[in-house]
């Protein structure tokens, strides 16, 4: 369901302004993104920043200092934003990297939500989306709302906040593309545990409907499950399976062992070479 | 020994044909409240026919009959409540003709409402209820691919979702009865819509023109394209009007959507949080029993046919897969795992699996370990995932998983463009 709310779109939703004499399904729900639903601290605060660049005409707006910088096409690749463990607050900027059309998201489950306030019971929509590009990355957002489609929208783009690159392997020789998990990973949310385990290419994914897809929008075909706790609160078990997909990058191999055990950082590597452009640009203005 | 030349299974197994579904209840019958009489509340006029009858004879009103989720269920409760305690309990009296220049005798009726906590309580759980049921409907809808239907104003067959048919609407016709992801029971409105068009009605202010093309001007010209929004009959198909049992969507639009203090996120209502989704079905190695349990499955197996699925932990992973895997396919093939005889049905097997007590055994390493078992029998089969994977086992050390090479370059450009954003 390619159903992103890309600017492409945005102008085709917008018409839905008036349905019920001018009223419904409109933007109004957006103004109150608090951080309620969000994915609690998963990389970064979400959802303090406003939203700037809502006029069609002007195009995005970044408000972020990393927004500009990828507006300005300084940066080239979302891995280069996932190796500084940057914060990315603005969807746009995933938009930038990943096309839109190519990123897929599927709502997971709308479930009604109760809190009792002094007025009685107050039942609210809770949307849990996930967004993946089939390849490599998968998110997943929560978001609470009166109207559903209001929730539907707010959680993707919190699930496209949510990105993270996903580290895949081979079970046997290494030929082709990457099918599997690179080791065997777990992830933890409430009472479920989730942990996946690598598997030859050929056995699909051996899980439960909600991991199945969060796998697949990761892009990781074939892999075994093991799920413990109470497997039936869809919300934890998601979050359960995106840490465990997250934790494959975590999660340090022996092929990387070599790397980066002993080197400066490139800060401190390339402190000379920042210093003396700092000194020249000084001295050329 | 070769049998895998024999039992060669070409289509994809499933296990979902296995599992039995659970019969559901269609009848609409109700008890009377006061008397033993049956009624039937399948559509509207027969829940009145039921409401006048507890009028007439029993004195008895229900108040917002229209706002309760479930009617049998609700009437299910109270008739039990009823036989526990006198009614004047529960309901509040009304006194009619008690003032001085009444000429008429009193008369008291019984009201049943949400006044009382109990039925308050019990209406915000039917209300729930009703809310699971729309809720469940509208993702079969946004999930239903193969959605066709003609287009309300030229006739264009459209497809294969109900979004297009609303992007269509709002594209081509500037048509637009809100957000997808807020409508439920979509073809019943569709159709509504449909009928009111063929009536040449317009939608919005209902009057009924001569022919097609002035009622299509009149929309145009007015902008009438969009549904009447006081109309109640619509308020069904919206699902905002399923959140709250007593309150209509003009309500909900003011109320804020979450509330301000975010230090206490949690939802309250633990009940709710808890509440389990599909769950997944477990089936039997041996028989055609299903469980939705984790822990009901391993006792039947250990009760029912001896087998022990905890004995097997003290293989590696990958190995019990494979155990698990054979074990279906000669069970599928009605053959005994352990010596491989042949039977004609599955009772037999199992009769010689139990009397022989070969279920005990443990079954010879080279029928099981072969690499096609890591491959799963039956598609769906939800046991594999039950299995325990107790850490390293150096049955593993031959298994070889080869991480994905990462190689990214620090461009000196990059490093520039990052001084200015206060990382370390």
């Amino acid at each position: 369901m390619a159903d992103s709310a890309a600017p492409a779109e945005r102008t085709g939703r917008d018409g839905f302004k008036s349905g019920f004499g001018g009223d419904r399904g409109g933007r109004g729900g957006r103004g109150g993104r608090g951080g309620r639903g969000g994915r609690g601290g998963r990389g970064g605060a979400r959802g303090g920043m406003g939203r700037g660049g809502k006029d069609e005409s002007k195009g995005w707006q970044p408000v972020t200092k990393l927004g500009r910088l990828v507006k300005e096409g300084k940066i080239n690749s979302l891995e280069e934003i996932y190796l500084f463990s940057l914060p990315i607050k603005e969807a746009e900027i995933v938009d930038r990297f990943i096309d839109p059309s190519v990123l897929k998201d599927e709502v997971l489950k709308i479930k009604p939500v109760q809190k009792q306030t002094q007025a009685g019971q107050r039942t609210r929509f809770k949307a849990i989306v996930a967004v993946g590009d089939h390849n490599g990355h998968v998110g997943l957002g929560v978001k609470v709302s009166k109207e559903v489609a209001t929730a539907i929208r707010g959680a993707i783009i919190l699930a496209k906040l949510s990105i993270m690159p996903v580290r895949r392997g081979y079970w046997g020789n290494k030929i082709g593309a990457p099918h599997t998990v690179p080791c065997k990973v777990t992830g933890k949310c409430g009472s479920v545990t989730v942990r996946l385990i690598p598997a030859p290419r050929g056995t699909g994914l051996v899980c439960a409907p909600v991991p199945k897809k969060l796998l697949t929008m990761a892009g990781i075909q074939d892999c075994w499950t093991c799920s413990r706790g109470s497997t039936g609160t869809l919300g934890n078990f998601a979050k359960a399976t995106y840490a465990a997909i997250a934790n494959t990058f975590s999660y340090l191999t022996p092929d990387l062992w070599k790397e980066t055990v002993f080197q400066k950082t490139p800060y401190q590597e390339y402190s000379d070479f920042l210093q003396n452009f700092e000194k020249k640009s000084n001295i050329k203005a | 020994m070769s049998l895998e030349a024999k039992n060669v299974c070409t289509k994809p197994l499933n296990l979902i044909d296995r599992i039995k579904k659970k019969a559901e209840n269609h009848e609409v019958i109700v008890v009377c409240l006061r008397c033993d009489q049956e009624f039937n509340v399948q559509d509207i006029d027969s829940q009145k026919n039921y409401l006048s009858h507890l009028l007439k004879e029993h004195r008895m009103v229900i108040s917002d009959v229209d706002h309760i989720g479930h009617f049998q269920k609700y009437n299910q409760y109270w008739k039990e409540r009823f036989s526990q305690r006198n009614i004047d309990d529960f309901c509040f009296k009304i006194n009619t003709n008690s003032a001085q220049d009444d000429k008429g005798d009193v008369e008291s009726f019984f009201l049943l409402c949400d006044d009382l906590p109990e039925d308050k309580t019990l209406r915000e759980k039917l209300n729930i209820f009703k809310l699971e049921k729309a809720l469940a409907q509208q993702e079969s809808e946004r999930n239903d691919k193969n959605y066709f239907r003609d287009c309300l104003f030229c006739g264009q067959q459209i497809g294969n979702n109900r979004l297009n048919i609303l992007q269509h609407l709002s594209e081509s016709h500037n048509f637009t009865v809100g957000n997808a992801d807020n409508l439920v029971y979509f073809d019943e409105f569709y159709q509504k819509l449909n009928q009111r068009i063929a009536l040449n009605k317009c939608l919005f202010c209902e009057k009924i023109f001569y022919n097609k093309q002035t009622m299509k001007e009149h929309m145009r010209k007015k902008q009438h394209k969009s549904i009447n929004p006081n109309n109640r009959e619509f308020d069904k198909f919206y699902i905002i009007n399923y959140l709250e049992y007593s309150k209509y969507w003009q309500e909900i639009k003011h109320e804020r959507d979450t509330e301000e203090n975010r230090i206490h996120n949690q939802e309250r209502n633990p009940s709710l949080e808890d509440w389990n989704d599909p769950v997944q079905t477990y089936c039997c190695l041996f028989c055609d029993e299903s469980f939705e349990d984790e822990t009901e499955i391993v006792d039947h197996m250990n009760l029912g046919h001896k087998f022990d699925l905890k004995s097997t932990q003290f293989l590696s992973f990958y190995n019990q897969i494979k155990l698990i895997n054979y074990i279906r396919r000669q069970v599928f093939l009605k053959n005994c795992f352990i010596c491989s005889q042949k039977f004609d049905s599955n009772e037999e097997l199992l009769k010689h699996l139990e009397a022989d007590d070969h279920i005990k055994e443990f079954p010879n390493m080279d029928l099981w370990d072969q690499p096609e078992y890591y491959f799963s029998t039956f598609e769906d089969d939800n046991l594999l995932c039950l299995l325990d994977d107790n850490g390293y086992n150096k049955d593993e050390s031959k298994i070889k998983v080869i991480p994905e090479d990462i190689r990214i370059e620090i461009r000196k450009e990059l490093l520039e463009s990052l001084k200015d954003l206060d990382i370390n």
